[in-house]
């Protein structure tokens, strides 16, 4: 039994830490900011496996839990924003409306 | 009786510092009214200020100073109360600047945005003073969310700054997930996840902990807007606010790199981990100021020329830090306050006439002589001129790094300070020597006096580059009291 969770700590925290990458790569990655949001969470749902295969204590997982609440409400409140303000959720559109609003700036 | 009512104050200065500003931001939410939410936040911006200079005078005396134990896992080092001074400090210039341009997203808004800044600040100031890793965690990450929120809040005028706050909320949640992770493996690693406990750690696992602790840092690392790691920092910053200019561009950068050093100071010290540590913040430090000189360089925009600035002399405290040597840490303090007071003056001068483009800056000498003088004060600290706290803070690098043979650090110090020349002195040629092009468009009435903060972080820069002494001897105390005081 001993051997067995020996063995499974590592597999995993290795699977978290996958999870992880995962998350923050497509956070990085993707273009649209609701899938954006969505790799957020995957990636802290994999902070947090990690944390708790590595034998954080119970303190330190409700904290990452409440940081990952607190982001998620911020990140669909700015999603909100932005497509009121753009007319978007693509992140091609928004920087290139950006670039738009520079070049008329230095323009006028 | 006010005696022991001081003495009682003096007992709880750590907690005082965190919990001030959190009770402001609720009483400032409670007020609703623009202005005596900004009143009622410069108050309380005052008292932390007051009690955290109080405070950190006591612990760099002679007698340290007993801190009351409130089942508050806090450990107050050298660097905590150094930099949580300053930032107490810094929250109150940055309240009372942000006086002037509070009501640009509208009046509605301004009690948000005092209480953003104040949840910010506590949110820097408890990470500074925590002694559990997770503690840290949650700590900056409050900090961080208030300030992406700050951000957000601001973007009426421009719609920019959300797209700011969007690459701010991405890339400080990788950073954040990072850091967990990163924690964890340090803690395992380490076998406890008290940050005092670090350099005296039996480390059973050297490569965990090490790629636990150059996670942390890395994720601190985004929040400071360290290179490459800053693009949010353009965005967040070149089209925002006064306030967002205040809250991000000087109030978060400083309080994550202040935490980093912090953070830095912890496991730099620990054997098992120094050499790999002082690597990473090396090369990151490097990028930082070649990366950060260069784009300031190209910028046609002040804001985005500040915050660039702000990447290169955040490569230059981290240099500082990567010399794991109290000199290096005393070096680091000192810009920490030179990033500060040159911040304020930039962003202040800016926003007192609303200036963006570069060209607006044409003539503005004569149309706001104070603002300018502001500015040209922030441009000769970022040069690394004589007789400012940039030089200072620069030189001490130059000391420490020739001393530990660290010959191409200085050479990195030079070439931060060459580039400055370049854009500092852009700036005061637009200012002093072209003819005007645009009308001032500064606030007249109460709010005008909130643009003497800037003015005064120039006239403070200068002050302590003519007559250093008490600051240098206040950075020394703090890097030698990694030792903490604790609850």
């Amino acid at each position: 039994m001993i051997a067995a969770n020996a063995l499974l700590e590592p597999v995993l925290a290795a699977s978290a830490v996958a999870l992880l990458i995962v998350g923050a790569t497509g956070a990085l990655v993707l273009t649209n900011v609701i899938k954006r949001l969505a790799a957020l969470l995957i990636g802290g749902f994999g902070a947090l496996a990690a944390l708790a295969a590595l034998g954080a204590p119970s303190g330190a997982l409700l904290a990452g839990v409440a940081v990952l609440f607190a982001q998620t409400a911020l990140g669909a409140a700015l999603a909100v924003r932005l497509q009121e303000g753009y007319g978007s959720v693509e992140t091609q559109d928004i920087d290139a409306a950006d670039l738009e609003d520079d070049t008329r700036g230095h323009a006028s | 009786m006010n005696g022991a009512y001081l003495d009682l104050v003096r007992a709880h200065a750590p907690l005082l510092m965190i919990v001030a500003p959190l009770v402001g931001a609720a009483l400032t939410l409670v007020s609703g009214l623009a202005r005596l939410s900004w009143v009622v936040a410069c108050i309380v911006g005052g008292v932390a200020a007051v009690i955290g200079i109080d405070f950190a005078l006591a612990v760099f005396s002679a007698a340290s100073p007993a801190i009351a134990e409130v089942g508050v896992a806090l450990y107050v080092d050298g660097i905590g109360a150094f930099a949580g001074a300053l930032m107490a400090l810094t929250l109150t210039f940055v309240l009372v600047a942000a006086g002037a341009t509070l009501k640009e997203a509208g009046a509605s808004a301004a009690p948000f945005n005092v209480a953003l800044l104040l949840c910010a600040a506590a949110g820097w100031i408890g990470a500074l003073m925590a002694r559990d890793l997770a503690a840290v965690f949650v700590a900056v990450e409050t900090a961080w969310l208030a300030a992406v929120g700050l951000t957000a809040v601001n973007a009426v005028q421009a719609r920019a700054p959300l797209n700011g706050a969007l690459r701010m909320l991405s890339l400080g949640g990788v950073g954040a997930a990072l850091m967990l992770l990163g924690i964890g493996l340090l803690g395992r690693a380490a076998g406890s996840f008290e940050i005092d406990a670090l350099p005296l750690a039996h480390i059973s696992m050297p490569s965990v902990a090490g790629a636990g602790a150059a996670l942390v840092l890395l994720g601190l690392a985004v929040k400071a807007g360290v290179a490459p790691l800053h693009a949010w920092s353009a965005a967040a910053l070149g089209r925002s606010s006064g306030v967002v200019s205040f809250g991000v561009g000087v109030l978060a950068v400083l309080g994550a790199l202040s935490v980093m050093t912090r953070v830095s100071a912890y496991t730099i010290t620990a054997p098992e981990l120094g050499a790999a540590i002082s690597a990473a913040l090396a090369g990151l430090g490097a990028v930082s100021v070649i990366v950060g000189s260069v784009q300031a360089v190209g910028s046609t925009n002040l804001l985005r020329l500040a915050a660039y600035a702000g990447v290169s002399q955040a490569g230059c405290v981290l240099l500082s830090v990567a010399l794991g040597s109290p000199a290096g840490f005393a070096a680091a303090l000192m810009q920490l306050v030179a990033f500060a007071a040159a911040g304020l003056a930039l962003y202040g001068g800016a926003a007192a006439g609303r200036v963006q483009a570069l060209d607006r800056l044409d003539g503005y000498a004569q149309r706001a002589p104070l603002a300018s003088a502001a500015i040209t004060a922030g441009a000769l600290s970022l040069m690394g001129a004589p007789l400012t706290i940039g030089f200072l803070g620069r030189w001490r690098l130059v000391e420490a790094g020739v001393g530990a043979g660290w010959w191409w650090a200085a050479g990195l110090v030079i070439i931060a300070s060459l580039s400055g020349v370049f854009y500092g002195g852009r700036l005061i040629e637009r200012m002093y020597f072209r003819r005007a092009n645009a009308a001032y468009e500064g606030e007249g009435g109460v709010w005008r006096a909130a643009l003497a903060p800037a003015l005064l972080a120039a006239i403070v820069g200068i002050a302590i580059g003519v007559a250093p002494n008490a600051l240098l001897r206040a950075a020394a105390a703090a890097s030698q009291l990694l030792t903490g005081l604790a609850t």
